[in-house]
């Protein structure tokens, strides 16, 4: 599989100072990478620019297919007039017949444990339930890539961990390169197999981590040693 | 945010049916008020009672011309706002799509709303048809009221969910049919509501002043120059019944329209 890398990006929003200066990183296809740094720092820029949202000024993407990705967010945008099932087949209806796409929504709701759920219409359901439509619709569309931005942030941690097991989960059945972007050093630690701490302004890599030093000892604490070190 | 408007007269009707027993003393106690009025002004030329009021009212229902009166008034409204709807979903989301469309349209829509209906009316007297007065009135007050609330309804589409669909690559019509469309539906009802509160009354006024042969203004007018005074009160009844159960239809579709609204 082709690498995926950020050669020499530079990016700014007008009239302000460059987020991100001579950028560059390599993704693992096929792994979930996880971009970790604090709030405001630019990795939410950093995700824009890799998923084409906002073209950078100089620089190159390699690798990266921006005609199909998936994105999950925060806010889980899903349809409030719309089923579960029927947000989760919205965005297949170009790329497929109806019955194709139902039974590929219905099959991967069943995977996010909401059988019982799936012809109930977002207000009735939970924000963790939504937020399982958001991760279903991803997986739904067939992309070669996952863009997740602070996704499960706001959730509580029991919640988070067990919306985390149902994405690894699903990620195991259907493979693909996902880069998650998050402030959140739990769930980075839980999802991640390899972790890329962020800091500093403009964006720079602080630390790679690679799945054999994640599962290492103390790993926290050098993560949060990074985190925290001045910029 | 959605306007609730509808929802809100919708809660206003229910709370009438939960407190039907309220509701009806209340009634009863205008009725008597009434016949208690009626009675110290001592003429059924100024001020019929409600016995004689609702006489007038069975009188009218038997009357010749009864059903084209009614038939008619209501076809008028009816073809002013199937004219206002088509224009004003057009236009409406055009002005949602372009600010420019908006900025060129505005100064019509401004300018239609606040022309006084009677204005509008000596002309339309002087330019149309007496039957095709009403309609063209009908036509005018309803057509800004519905422009503005289907273009307010487009621009307030939520900007992610937009945002979300050009993510994922959905085409122009599916994003126009899956979310701005159920997205305007909220603004839409609200819209008809609105105008087909002003509308109705366009159109008997309408009537009233160009005097076509059947109509509910018309007979207003009739009675009226006759001093029919509780003729005159059975007609505004009706007209008023008919406004009433326009609502109370408009809420059970979008009772099933929005059943995706918690």
């Amino acid at each position: 599989m082709m690498n995926m890398k950020l050669d020499e990006i530079d990016f700014a929003y007008p009239g302000q100072q460059m987020v991100l200066d001579h950028f560059s990183m390599e993704v693992t296809p096929g792994t979930i990478t996880c971009l970790l740094g604090p709030s405001g720092c630019g990795k939410t820029t950093l995700l824009h620019v890799i998923g084409g949202l906002l073209k950078p000024q100089k620089g190159h993407l390699l690798g990266f297919d921006q005609e199909v990705m998936s994105y999950i967010f925060q806010e889980t945008r899903i349809l409030p007039w719309k089923t579960a099932l029927d947000n989760v087949v919205f965005p297949l209806l170009d790329l497929m017949p109806v019955f194709q796409a139902e039974e590929l929504a219905r099959d991967l709701l069943i995977e996010m444990d909401m059988k019982n759920e799936i012809n109930l219409f977002p207000h009735q359901l939970s924000g963790g339930m939504k937020q399982r439509v958001a991760i279903a619709r991803a997986f739904a569309y067939p992309s070669t890539m996952i863009l997740m931005d602070e996704a499960f942030t706001g959730l509580d941690s029991s919640l988070k961990r067990n919306i985390l097991n149902k994405f690894i989960n699903t990620w195991k059945n259907n493979p693909r390169t996902v880069i998650c972007v998050t402030h959140d050093v739990e769930e980075a630690m839980l999802l991640a197999q390899e972790m890329i701490i962020l800091g500093g302004s403009p964006l720079k890599i602080l630390k790679r981590f690679s799945l054999s030093e994640l599962n290492g000892s103390a790993i926290h604490g050098k993560i949060m040693e990074y985190l925290h070190q001045p910029s | 945010m959605i306007p609730d408007q509808l929802g809100e007269r919708y809660r206003m009707i229910t709370l009438f049916s939960r407190n039907r027993r309220a509701s009806i003393a209340s009634g009863v106690v205008l009725l008597i008020l009434w016949e208690l009025v009626a009675r110290m002004m001592g003429s059924a030329q100024i001020l019929p009672g409600p016995v004689s009021t609702f006489r007038s009212l069975v009188e009218i229902i038997g009357q010749d011309g009864f059903l084209q009166s009614i038939g008619l008034t209501l076809l008028r409204g009816l073809t002013g706002f199937i004219a206002a709807f088509i224009s004003g979903l057009l236009i409406g989301i055009l002005s949602g799509y372009s600010a420019t469309f908006e900025a060129v349209f505005r100064p019509v829509l401004v300018t239609l709303r606040s022309t006084p209906v009677v204005a509008i009316i000596l002309l339309a007297l002087i330019w149309f048809r007496v039957d095709q007065v009403p309609v063209f009135i009908a036509f005018l007050t309803m057509f800004p009221v519905l422009t503005q609330n289907i273009t307010e309804g487009i621009r307030q589409t939520d900007p992610d969910l937009l945002e979300m669909a050009r993510l994922y690559r959905i085409n122009p019509v599916r994003v126009f049919t899956g979310i701005h469309l159920p997205a305007l539906t909220p603004y839409l009802f609200s819209g008809i509501s609105t105008a087909v509160g002003f509308g109705w009354r366009a159109v008997i006024i309408g009537e009233v002043l160009s005097q076509p042969r059947y109509g509910i203004g018309s007979m207003m007018q009739g009675a009226q120059s006759y001093l029919l005074v509780s003729e005159l009160i059975a007609w505004t009844f009706i007209a008023v019944s008919f406004s009433y159960l326009f609502e109370l239809l408009l809420i059970q579709f979008r009772k099933r329209m929005i059943r995706w609204k918690p």
